[in-house]
């Protein structure tokens, strides 16, 4: 699976609906169809499609009970719930208007090579978008990479917008640039020989 | 129409790496974009293809710069889009209801 890319059998409104609603119940339980209809406020019919869709992957897990009216309950399968949890995991890639959990390290804090690494990348960044000029980056990197603290790493990038958040998208596993008139016919990243992993 | 509907030009997953890829750059910077294009792994045309519909919503702007003979597009996300983007993100959390 290429990192990044939302689980498409989730990824659809709908389904999406579903799969979150059913998410809500305690582990084991299920949900009637006509109760699960109303929850999600689906038109009639699209739950039914939806849930065959999702009982394909083995996400949901159909079952008729009762005698002479018959019911049919769902509920979420362990693989469904796990795939959920890949998806929400991928939310948090994404940079949000209102996110509060990010919280900046005290200055005292150490800083390790990776925050060092972090803050000089970020640095040839801001030289790359003409902020600082060559004699700038250079007084800036002996800074940042003699740097102990989180208190001296950001004095260095004080007057700079902060760009982790871009620096952290750029990092992501790099992937092959299409070449113009070179198809490849696989998503990028695909590797075959992967396929039976995890 | 509910209100907590998923803005589905942003819901595609393509535009929604683009959409948060140029989210993440601090207001008023821009990408350029083939810089994009590596960041993202997608063909020229496809790029272009989501760029357009996201210009004509007025999510991002683009600008064409002539230096010489190399000409070069850069894209940002507007203060539109970046909105969407958060009513988007806001949507998507309380569809899944904190999960």
């Amino acid at each position: 699976m290429s990192t990044g890319a939302p689980d498409p059998l989730i990824h659809d409104p709908e389904r999406l609906r579903i799969v979150a609603s059913l998410a809500a119940l305690p582990d084991g339980d299920a949900l009637t169809v006509t109760r699960l209809q109303d929850m999600t406020g689906l038109p009639p019919g699209s739950p039914i499609c939806r849930l065959r869709e999702l009982g394909t992957a083995g996400y949901v897990r159909t079952e008729i009970t009762g005698g002479h009216r018959a019911q049919a309950t769902v509920a979420l399968t362990r693989l469904g719930r796990a795939a959920l949890d890949r998806y929400t995991a991928m939310l948090r890639h994404l940079p949000p208007a209102a996110r509060q959990d990010h919280q900046p390290p005290a200055p005292d804090a150490r800083a390790g090579d990776a925050d060092r690494d972090a803050a000089a990348a970020a640095l040839g960044e801001h030289f790359a978008r003409g902020r600082l000029t060559l004699d700038e980056l250079c007084v800036r990197l002996d800074a940042t990479l003699t740097a102990t603290t989180h208190g001296e790493l950001s004095q260095a990038a004080q007057d700079l917008p902060d760009l982790t958040l871009f620096l952290a998208q750029v990092s992501l596993p790099p992937r092959k640039r299409a070449r113009p008139g070179h198809k490849t016919g696989k998503p990028p990243g695909h590797r075959p020989w992967q396929h039976h992993h995890g | 129409m509910n209100d907590d509907a998923l803005d589905p030009l942003i819901h595609v997953p393509t535009r929604l790496k683009i959409v948060a890829t140029l989210a993440a750059l601090p207001d008023g910077d821009t990408l350029s974009f083939t810089r994009l294009q590596d960041m993202i792994g997608l063909t020229p045309g496809n790029l272009i293809i989501h760029l357009r519909k996201l210009e004509e919503a007025d999510y991002i702007s683009s600008e064409k710069t002539r230096n010489g003979t190399v000409s070069v597009t850069t894209v940002a996300l507007t203060g539109q889009g970046r909105e969407a983007l958060g009513a988007y993100t806001q949507a998507l959390r309380d569809l899944l209801g904190g999960l």
